[in-house]
């Protein structure tokens, strides 16, 4: 039992790396995405739309071992298993991510935006100091159960050696054979760090809170 | 820039998905002139201060503001769309009060009067809070200055609205239904402080009300609107009182059943 | 670009034989997530409140953690406790068990949406609660439900990769094991890749004909 801690604590570690790198990835490409969409032009909605099926519509691990398996036998040069793995669960995160984006901005009252342009604001400060801030409450408790589906999605690239908590806990499975003490505290630290990161998501959401009352 | 007329509509037409809504529509308004338009709903009436106010582009024809042509300009004797830029110039000439007030509801009140100024016109906030306190004292409503728009009353919320529109010092005044979603009490408050408006001010205002008392108290010409064309116009007295037209007389008695 | 159709060709029926696995996996999991679901949901219903806080622990418990390991957990650790079965009932269990904990939640919400003046009025007319519950409620709760669990089955549906790693023959496990002989990773992984997809929009589109259906049928 001393040393299966130790262990999963350093595969935590990373995991948390997997999970933050991919988050970054996600709001990067789910922000690119949703302005594609956004912007009216079909020349940029197309793309996103295939980005968003694709990602969608087909499975996380299938993808990974896509990008690190079949990847390399086309381009030049092979991903390492990190960079493979924050890039593939980022995109696949950020594909769901830009649909939570997307319904929150529309559903934002169409008043809003009619009085953004009479009062003369640009299209960016509209976006920025208007529609997105009312838009926030309703992106972040959705958002809030995606990236604890990422956290979940991290376990993954330890099946391309990565050295997470899976990772380490195959490691151990094979070492000590001690299988429900691994799994189990496996499990567990996977509780602990979803139950922080849902609790950060909460306070976000506090922050951003304004009285609605009845709205206008 | 030629001052003769503050608003200009040449043969307007705009549709919404296969439904036209404005046929052909002529229209020119003096600066100073306070015009109300009345009629039955989807007539089209909206569309037309949505139009001035750059919410919704015409299928074809000409707006003029100030004698300046909004969404197209000439060179060389070549008509080309306008850009951003002159849309802006011509949107800067024009305020809209909306009839569900649309405030900011992320905005303490003097955020939402004091945002435009700050963002758009470069005001420094510490000029733009003071001329913001200055308004809202005008529209009778100081002491709400740090409060959130939904702690306002439907009244406050438009005297707010109408303070905010005031604040970039617009020539042309828009009023779309103001106090249609008010109760009558509360309506002829903000009413009120429209007349006051009208008499302190040169703006030229532009309202589509269904408030006939109101529109004879401040319209120097009433426009009677049915079905994406000018059925009858002439002042107050003429159209409300007398008007030629049947189907303005049917419009006029059915509101009059229903106050 | 180095693809060869030859091999597509060649590899196809046997990577099907794997699709009828995932398409097993899928069926069966989904049917025990639908049935454990409604005890789930039955049970945070009652009054008792250690009942109900226990049930709750354990849904969030399931919901916060990979189902990755949930499956090295169960396939590792029945066998010690004298469980022997084979990888893939042991992979249809866990799905099973892991989206009950989804499938309770939308039964809770769907039962919850119904005025409680159904209920009332059903009394009124004298109604028996069973055949409140089947007459009344169960047709007015249904239609919203559809959509979320049709969404759930397409969830489940893409997780069954997941069963490869428990030594489960389905379609992401076919592939990786032609890729390991010929080394040929680009053909097996683009054909399940593309297999998904389009069962994925398939189901998708099947659900959306179903909600209709049923919301014309109200």
């Amino acid at each position: 039992m001393l040393h299966i801690v130790p262990t999963l604590l350093r595969g935590a570690l990373v995991t948390g790396e997997v999970t933050g790198g991919a988050i970054i990835v996600a709001s990067v490409s789910a922000s690119c995405a949703v302005a594609m969409r956004l912007s009216g032009l079909a020349a940029l909605d197309w793309p996103a739309r295939v980005y968003i099926e694709l990602f969608r519509g087909t499975s996380a691990l299938i993808q990974l071992f896509w990008v690190f398996y079949a990847l390399p036998l086309i381009l030049p040069f092979r991903p390492t298993p990190m960079a493979a793995a924050i890039a593939v669960l980022g995109l696949n995160g950020g594909a769901y991510g830009a649909e939570i984006l997307r319904g929150a901005i529309l559903a934002v009252p169409k008043g809003q935006q009619d009085a953004a342009i009479a009062l003369n604001f640009t299209p960016i400060v509209r976006m920025f100091r208007i529609i997105l801030p009312q838009a926030l409450p309703l992106i972040i408790p959705p958002l809030a159960n995606l990236f604890i589906d990422m956290l979940k999605n991290s376990a993954l690239a330890g099946l391309v050696q990565v050295s997470d908590i899976t990772f380490q806990s195959q490691i151990l499975q094979e070492s000590t054979l001690r299988n429900a003490e691994v799994y189990g505290l496996a499990l567990i630290i996977y509780f602990i760090m979803a139950l922080i990161l849902a609790g950060f998501m909460r306070f976000l959401e506090g922050c951003f809170k304004f009285p609605i009352g009845a709205r206008v | 820039m030629n001052m003769d007329t503050s608003i200009q509509f040449i043969n307007i037409s705009k549709s919404y998905g296969g439904n036209m809504v404005l046929n052909g529509l002529n229209m020119t308004i003096a600066p100073k002139e306070h015009v109300v338009i009345i009629g039955p709903s989807g007539s089209g009436k909206s569309t037309i201060l949505r139009l001035l106010m750059t919410l919704e582009k015409p299928d074809s024809g000409e707006i003029l503001i100030e004698g300046e042509n909004v969404w197209h300009c000439m060179r060389r004797d070549q008509k080309l769309h306008a850009d951003p830029a002159h849309i802006r110039h011509m949107r800067s000439k024009v305020g809209m009060v909306f009839q569900h007030f649309n405030l900011f509801p992320h905005l303490r009140v003097l955020q939402n009067i004091t945002e435009a100024p700050v963002r758009v016109l470069a005001v420094p906030r510490a000029e733009a809070n003071r001329r913001a306190k200055e308004l809202l004292d005008r529209v009778g409503l100081a002491d709400k200055y740090n409060a959130w728009p939904a702690e306002l009353s439907g009244g406050q919320k438009q005297r707010v609205a109408i303070a905010r529109a005031l604040a970039l010092q617009p020539h042309i005044m828009l009023f779309d239904e103001i106090t249609s979603a008010l109760d009558p009490e509360i309506a002829s408050q903000v009413l009120n402080l429209v007349l006051d408006l009208a008499r302190q001010t040169d703006m030229t205002m532009l309202f589509v009300t269904h408030q006939m008392r109101f529109a004879q108290q401040i319209a120097d010409r009433v426009v009677f609107f049915d079905q994406g064309t000018i059925v009858e116009q002439g002042t107050a007295s003429q159209v409300l009182e007398s008007p030629t037209q049947p189907r303005t007389r049917e419009f006029l008695s059915n509101v009059r059943m229903a106050s | 670009m180095t693809w060869d159709w030859k091999l597509v060709w060649h590899i196809l029926p046997m990577i099907l034989r794997g699709m009828v696995i995932t398409i097993e996996a899928t069926v069966l999991g989904m049917l025990l997530a639908l049935v454990l679901g409604l005890i789930w949901a039955g049970l945070l219903l009652l009054p008792n409140r250690c009942i109900f806080w226990t049930m709750r622990a354990v849904i969030e418990f399931i919901r916060d953690t990979p189902l990755l390991i949930q499956l090295f957990f169960c396939y590792y650790v029945l066998p010690e406790i004298g469980i022997t079965i084979p990888a893939l009932v042991t992979g249809i269990a866990v799905l099973g068990i892991n989206y009950s904990a989804y499938t309770a939640e939308v039964y809770r919400a769907g039962l919850q949406n119904i005025p409680s003046g159904q209920w009332d009025a059903s009394k009124a007319l004298n109604f028996t609660p069973w055949q409140t519950f089947i007459r009344i409620i169960v047709p007015q709760a249904l239609p919203p439900i559809v959509p979320a669990m049709g969404n759930n089955l397409i969830a489940m549906f893409k997780d069954t990769p997941l069963l490869s790693t428990i030594t489960v023959m389905e379609m992401l496990n076919r592939a990786m094991i032609i890729g390991d002989k010929t080394f040929h990773y680009l053909e097996p992984l683009t054909i399940v890749g593309v297999l998904f997809l389009l069962m994925s929009l398939l189901a998708s589109g099947m659900i959306g004909i179903t909600q209709r259906t049923l919301l014309v049928r109200r």
